[in-house]
């Protein structure tokens, strides 16, 4: 779990003025043309019955169909199961707050599996162990086999470890890296052919949001990014959460890459944002779906210290660039994608979004955004006023 | 009947016998003190007095730690909360110990549990807590002041007096309970043992803390009836059965269970290797069950506890908590499995949040929920699970009770 870190104006100047150099994202990185765009798809869902396979489905079709990104391939799709399974907000179960519903991931790997996929991996690194995902969730109180069963070829892994395999994959990020050059993760990030982001949507204490990129966060293995990561090499066990991205109290394991610049700031609302853009450039998302069918604000998930609602915006966005997708949902949520260090919902964090459109990921603007399906404005669910009467409740 | 009293050490600070008048009105009746003109004094008043060595007919001590989470001195800073190897708060907790003195000693036995406050307070919670504590297990704690509050009673502090009031409650609470204790433990792994060490009290401390619901099986007293309703069993013996005994087991096996045991096991015949693989397990089918040895001999009982609850898998758990933090719990069924009770304590100290839910395993339709403040059961939100029922409890105390009917 992370502590929500407060901090005062003067400290965040004092961090901004002694380390104004970092902040902005390095020439030798930034995209040479303008960052991709893509079509996103916009749905309305009211709730995870009937309505979720045909929505998914037609999402799907709007992006061009199914088929050709997973026919006769191996899919890896990362969902968000973010904290202990024995932690809810309030008396609501994980999924309709803070986990990607079941029956979204059962939806998708049906439809993935209809349109062809041969083999479809289900991952995640789940907090603090190297137990399998399938036990990890009947303690959510979920039936793992509602999910394997959903498709043939339907296989969960636990990524936050060396899992089934001999050596951990490096993966290294194209432009250089603004963190690291490269990643030693589980080897199922490698082991595909098409890497899904199944996120949820919701704000995020450290990074402002957390959306189809943030999702990805959790792709690093505790045994090297994580508390109780092994010195020279990972730890067999994975401990803790990733102190060593948040933190930068000290390196990966000595046999992943370290940090390019371990003089640059320790504050976790600078390091996490780069580390993504790290991340999903390291590990390209092929797609992404976005559920925001039930969901929370306040944070994500129920140890954030601000008020946490369970919330029902009956959301789905899709799409296959993931700044393009995470700008609409930012949109989606009443926030502006445009939005920069300082500004809502990245108050005290810089934003992913610009810092991924900066190295040529792709756009957050939504001009040059074309959104299939339904207009944002007809599915906005105001996150944005309910953050600023919290923050402004709790300052009063 | 000794099985019925409601014990409670005299307070060294108390030396004049006039505070007999604290507990009167209360359930306290039987009194450990030493022999002298005191303890003559007191049993002239009408307490029944027992020497602190003894024990009385049908009663078995335990010797406890203080129930709770455990608070170290480190870094410079006092009462630091202690963490096990994965974070999680360290419990100190008298279940396992009550459960191996129930299997020992013959039925019926009541099991007083002895442990010395660990805080000098005039706190209540922590009072509750090691009642709670006791009681979840069925067991009987022998009711300790802290020397501040057997001063404070003395010097009529109101504070004092009102952890006084909680203390005797929750005796009261517990003595007209005491048909609970006729409720048979669910269990899903039996912990198989001799209990000669100290590694399979550890274990089973570890798996308790897991919210595992285990039976002690006593090689000594072992027969096949010993595992009927297990799914699995656990051995953590340095030595493995010869004999029936092995043999016994290896029938549970194959009729469906399961056996968790080190590399002393050895070769088991017709034992076929499992395609399932397992870091520090062998795992083999045999029959309609399985085995999983360990590779090599057993080690971190942490690791080994927290194994044995993956190897037999989350989905047979029988208590399932959310929200809850720190706590014990335990889940007995009534004879013909028509009621069940779920006793709960919470080592916070205080409302854990006010959200915690559990999901009771089994054909449960209704629940009521009593606690020591509210002694009447009342009725409790549910929300039907699929085998099993939720229940939503509301902000508590450091002790609950649930009675789920079918």
């Amino acid at each position: 779990m992370y502590p929500c870190q407060k901090y005062s104006r003067r400290h965040l100047l004092k961090t901004a003025a002694a380390s104004a150099a970092w902040f902005a994202t390095p020439a030798a990185v930034r995209a040479a043309g303008p960052a991709p765009a893509t079509p996103v798809a916009v749905a309305k869902c009211a709730d995870y019955g009937p309505e979720l396979v045909p929505t998914l489905d037609r999402m799907f079709d709007q992006l061009g169909g199914l088929g050709r990104l997973v026919k006769g391939k191996t899919v890896a799709m990362k969902i968000n199961l973010t904290g202990a399974p024995s932690y809810r907000v309030g008396y609501l179960p994980c999924e309709d707050t803070h986990y990607t519903h079941p029956r979204v991931i059962g939806a998708v790997c049906y439809l993935m599996s209809r349109a062809g996929a041969r083999r479809i991996r289900l991952l995640e690194s789940p907090w603090a162990t190297a137990d399998s995902v399938e036990e990890y969730i009947l303690q959510a109180n979920w039936e793992p086999l509602d999910i394997l069963n959903s498709a043939p070829g339907v296989e969960f892994e636990n990524t936050n470890f060396l899992g089934n395999s001999k050596k951990y994959s490096r993966l290294t990020v194209p432009y250089g890296g603004l963190m690291f050059p490269a990643f030693d993760l589980n080897h199922s990030y490698a082991d595909c052919d098409v890497f899904v982001s199944l996120a949820k949507m919701k704000e995020h204490a450290t990074a402002g949001i957390t959306l189809s990129m943030k999702n990805c966060f959790g792709i690093t293995p505790a045994t090297i990014y994580g508390t109780g990561a092994g010195i020279d090499e990972p730890s067999v066990l994975p401990k803790g959460g990733r102190t060593i991205v948040h933190a930068g109290n000290r390196q990966p394991s000595k046999s992943a890459p370290g940090e390019l610049h371990p003089d640059s700031p320790r504050e976790d609302t600078w390091r996490v944002p780069r580390t993504i853009v790290d991340l999903v450039s390291a590990r390209p998302i092929d797609l992404a779906v976005v559920e925001g069918i039930r969901t929370m604000t306040g944070g994500e998930g129920p140890w954030i210290r601000e008020p946490l609602t369970g919330v029902r915006p009956g959301i789905l966005v899709a799409g296959t660039n993931c700044v393009n997708i995470d700008a609409v949902c930012m949109a989606a949520m009443g926030f502006d994608p445009l939005a920069d260090r300082g500004t809502l919902p990245f108050e005290q964090c810089d934003s992913t979004l610009r810092l991924a459109e900066d190295v040529g990921l792709g756009t957050r603007d939504l001009r040059r955004i074309e959104v299939r399906g339904t207009p944002i404005e007809d599915v906005v669910f105001d996150f944005a006023s309910i953050r600023r009467a919290r923050r402004a409740a709790l300052k009063g | 009947m000794p099985v019925n009293w409601t014990p409670m050490r005299w307070p060294a600070e108390w030396k004049d016998p006039s505070a007999v008048s604290f507990l009167r009105g209360t359930p306290v009746d039987a009194l450990i003190m030493d022999p002298g003109a005191l303890a003559r004094q007191v049993e002239r008043a009408g307490f029944k007095v027992l020497r602190p060595t003894e024990a009385p007919p049908g009663v078995s001590i335990v010797e406890g730690v203080w129930p709770g989470i455990r608070l170290t001195s480190r870094f410079g800073a006092k009462d630091v909360v202690s963490t096990g190897p994965t974070g999680e708060p360290w419990v100190d907790s008298n279940l396992a110990p009550i459960r191996l003195a129930q299997a020992r000693q013959p039925a019926g036995t009541a099991i007083w549990v002895r442990a010395t406050p660990r805080e000098n307070s005039l706190r209540a919670e922590p009072l509750v807590a090691a009642a709670g504590d006791a009681a979840v297990a069925g067991g009987q704690w022998v009711i300790a002041l802290p020397p501040a509050l057997a001063s404070g009673l003395l010097a009529r502090i109101p504070q004092a007096l009102q952890t006084w009031k909680t203390v005797s409650d929750t005796a009261a609470f517990f003595a007209t309970k005491r048909d609970w204790n006729r409720y048979q433990p669910e269990a899903v792994p039996g912990v198989l043992s001799d209990f000669a060490g100290a590694r399979p009290l550890d274990v089973m401390h570890l798996i308790a803390r897991a919210g595992q619901q285990f039976r002690v099986v006593l090689k000594q007293k072992f027969t096949p009836a010993s595992l009927a309703g297990l799914k699995a069993v656990i051995d953590p013996d340095p030595a493995s059965p010869s004999g029936s005994l092995r043999r016994d087991v290896l029938n549970f096996v194959a009729e469906g269970g399961m056996l968790i045991a080190g590399p002393e096991w050895g070769e088991i015949r017709n034992a076929r290797p499992s395609a399932t693989t397992h870091p520090r397990f062998r795992l083999a089918t045999l029959g309609k069950g399985s085995v999983a040895i360990s590779r090599t001999p057993l080690g971190d009982p942490y690791l080994f506890a927290s194994d044995t609850g993956i190897l037999i898998s989350h989905r047979h758990d029988l208590l399932r908590f959310w929200n809850g933090g720190p706590l014990s719990a335990t889940y007995a069924t009534a004879p013909g499995r028509i009621k069940a009770l779920v006793q709960t304590v919470f080592y916070s100290g205080r409302d854990p949040g006010g959200d915690t839910a559990v999901r009771v395993a089994g054909p449960w339709k209704t629940a009521t929920l009593s606690t020591v403040e509210q002694p009447a059961a009342r009725p409790v939100k549910t929300v039907p699970r699929q085998d099993g029922l939720e229940i939503h409890l509301p902000g508590t105390a450091g002790y609950i009770a649930l009675e789920l009917e079918a």
